[in-house]
């Protein structure tokens, strides 16, 4: 991927400092009569046009890589920059602007060699996330700074995923069947549980269950054990974007979470060959039919990095109604919403009137509000105390038509996962 | 995005070109016609403005750094006596300015070993400028000569800052 170049050449402040005290300079040796300011001008006035013509004669063309590393909240990036001849690394200037919602933990780091730009980033997620990193903007700047082009930068975005890690494990949940046709056959597909199917080379992320120890051993290198794993149904993950009485900072914040999760989420089942789709409903659904596969992870992050807050809510019925168009009935949904009012609340009943199971799993908005309070602490802590009691009852109340799950420690979530691979609790709502 | 971590700040405001600097308008003073007090106040302050600006935690004051140098050469110059010495050394102390440039604190080390080639045509046209001034038989004419050739770069400059393509290298018909 390449970034468009839009001008290819621009005379920095400095030159134009240059060039006004050559003038002036200029000026005052023709009122003075003497040579000599005219001689101190001469360098400053040509300095500006040697600059552009000593090294790259157009935009200079720079390879772009880079890398995510880093746990939960903190994000390390590490890119590296590699101009064409005769452009020099240390004469690249490069700008990476942090999504919306990510901090800076450190000032930037900077390194060159002789052949490349070596730039590191330490970043901070406060809520966990998914955001794509466009191809940084790279210009080339003389080593007077007094010129610049914009440089043509060729590498692919970086995709930030942050969140909870426990979603990893929801992949193994056992969900319900959808399509009951008389004649179907049972989809069978590798995992990591189920029946025994052959042993592999064993891959590093691989757990020690999963080893077989005497094999390996026979062997001389790791072997693990694959199994035959019965694909046990589809899953669909709904976002409610609606607007609340939140306000646009908090839904926004909000949905971002959810985002995050459905991502998770999704990644998780489809590790296990399970088929996933997504819908959003804001002002009106936006569905992603069942698929499987890379393919279908790269549509989910599309399409849920293209998510934002609904300007307008529409009536929940509209959601039941319209999910019915894409996705059979008596499928496990996970509806993320923040439950934040009585519309979200009627959304569980409409889904369940057209026959979906959901599991409601609904950040809370109790953290957040918190954090940007600005009372007193004994007020704080009146407020917090009568918030806590009215986002109970508000849970309390979805809690009548299906689980609902409050989310209030964004980086765990190991009760909505262990609660999900409990099928018999799931079934009994407890 | 903020300000990179490029190494001492100090060592980076008062390195190496900035000692060359110095050295030049001191000298500079010395060389002309202001007492010698008044001369060296000027060189002094106008390297103690670019110096504490550099070495100023606010990353937007740095840019405004170069004006205390430039104003401090443009008295010096003005005051400087008309001879073929003086006037050499004032564009040899531009030179050192414009080394000192590239050893901007907020980039990274290395700047001035790469600046060299730029200060290139700048120094032959100095050469160029004082061989005629000085060199060549004429009273009041060399001024002229000067100017001539200033003028014409003065145009030179407006032509490339009207149209800066003209600079960029020509695409290919295979490109």
């Amino acid at each position: 991927m390449s970034a468009p170049v839009r001008e290819p050449l621009r005379w920095r402040p400095r030159s134009y400092l240059l060039l006004g005290a050559a003038a002036a300079l200029f000026a005052l040796g023709i009122a003075e009569r003497t040579p000599v300011p005219l001689l101190v001008a001469f360098p400053l006035l040509l300095a500006p046009i040697a600059a552009p013509l000593v090294g790259a004669r157009g935009s200079p063309k720079v390879a772009a890589t880079g890398v995510v590393r880093g746990k939960e909240r903190s994000i390390e990036l590490t890119y590296h920059f590699t101009p064409e001849s005769p452009t020099y690394p240390a004469d690249l200037r490069v700008t990476v602007a942090p999504p919306s919602g990510i901090l800076e933990a450190a000032p930037p780091r900077y390194s060159a060699s002789a052949d490349t730009l070596q730039l590191d980033l330490s970043w901070h997620v406060p809520d966990p996330m998914v955001a794509l990193l466009p191809v940084p903007d790279v210009r080339w700047e003389d080593a007077l700074g007094l010129v610049e082009r914009e440089a043509e930068v060729t590498g692919e975005p970086l995709g930030i995923e942050r969140y909870p890690p426990e979603l990893r494990r929801a992949g193994v949940v056992r969900l319900d069947r959808t399509v009951a046709l008389p004649g179907e056959t049972r989809s069978r597909a590798i995992g990591a549980t189920g029946e025994f199917f052959g042993i592999r080379e064993a891959l590093l992320d691989d757990p020690p269950r999963q080893i077989n120890w005497k094999a390996s051993a026979r062997a001389g290198r790791r072997l693990a054990n694959e199994y035959a794993l019965d694909r046990t149904g589809d899953v669909l993950l709904l976002l409610d974007t609606r607007p609340t009485s939140l306000g646009p900072s908090v839904d926004a914040r909000l949905l971002g979470i959810s985002r995050a999760a459905a991502y998770g989420l999704a990644d998780a089942f489809l590790r296990e060959k399970t088929r996933v789709g997504v819908a959003v409903f804001g002002e009106f659904i936006t569905a992603l039919p069942l698929s499987t596969g890379r393919t279908q992870r790269i549509r989910i992050r599309d399409i849920l990095l293209a998510t934002s807050v609904a300007p307008v809510a529409a009536p929940a019925e509209r959601c039941g109604v319209a999910l019915r168009r894409y996705y059979s009935r008596g499928m496990t949904t996970i509806l993320l919403s923040p439950l934040a009012d009585a519309e979200s609340l009627l959304l569980v009943p409409h889904l369940r009137r057209r026959g979906f199971h959901p599991v409601v799993l609904s950040p809370s908005y109790l953290p957040l509000l918190a954090a940007s309070s600005d009372l007193v602490p004994e007020d704080e802590a009146l407020v917090g105390r009568i918030s806590r009691l009215l986002r109970r009852e508000q849970v309390a109340r979805a809690w009548k038509d299906a689980p609902a799950i409050d989310w209030e420690d964004y980086w765990s979530l190991g009760g909505f996962v262990d609660f999900l691979r409990r099928p018999t609790l799931r079934e009994r709502g407890i | 995005m903020s300000a990179p971590e490029v190494g001492s700040r100090f060592g980076r405001a008062v390195g190496p070109t900035f000692a060359l600097l110095a050295a030049g308008l001191l000298g500079f003073a010395l060389l002309g016609t202001l007492p010698l007090f008044e001369g060296l106040l000027v060189a002094v302050a106008g390297l103690g403005f670019a110096a504490a600006l550099r070495q100023s935690g606010w990353r937007g004051l740095h840019a405004y750094a170069p004006v205390g140098p430039l104003v401090s050469l443009g008295i010096l110059a003005v005051a400087s006596t008309p001879s073929a010495i003086p006037a050499l050394y004032g564009g040899a102390t531009a030179l050192a300015f414009l080394l000192w440039l590239s050893e901007d604190p907020d980039r990274l080390a290395g700047g001035p070993g790469r600046a060299i080639g730029r200060l290139l045509l700048p120094g032959i046209g100095l050469a160029l400028a004082w061989t005629s001034s000085f060199l060549l038989p004429g009273g009041d004419a060399t001024v002229g000569i000067a100017a001539a050739l200033l003028g014409g770069v003065l145009v030179l400059v407006a032509l490339f800052l009207r149209a800066p393509e003209i600079l960029e290298r020509d695409a290919t018909a295979t490109s």
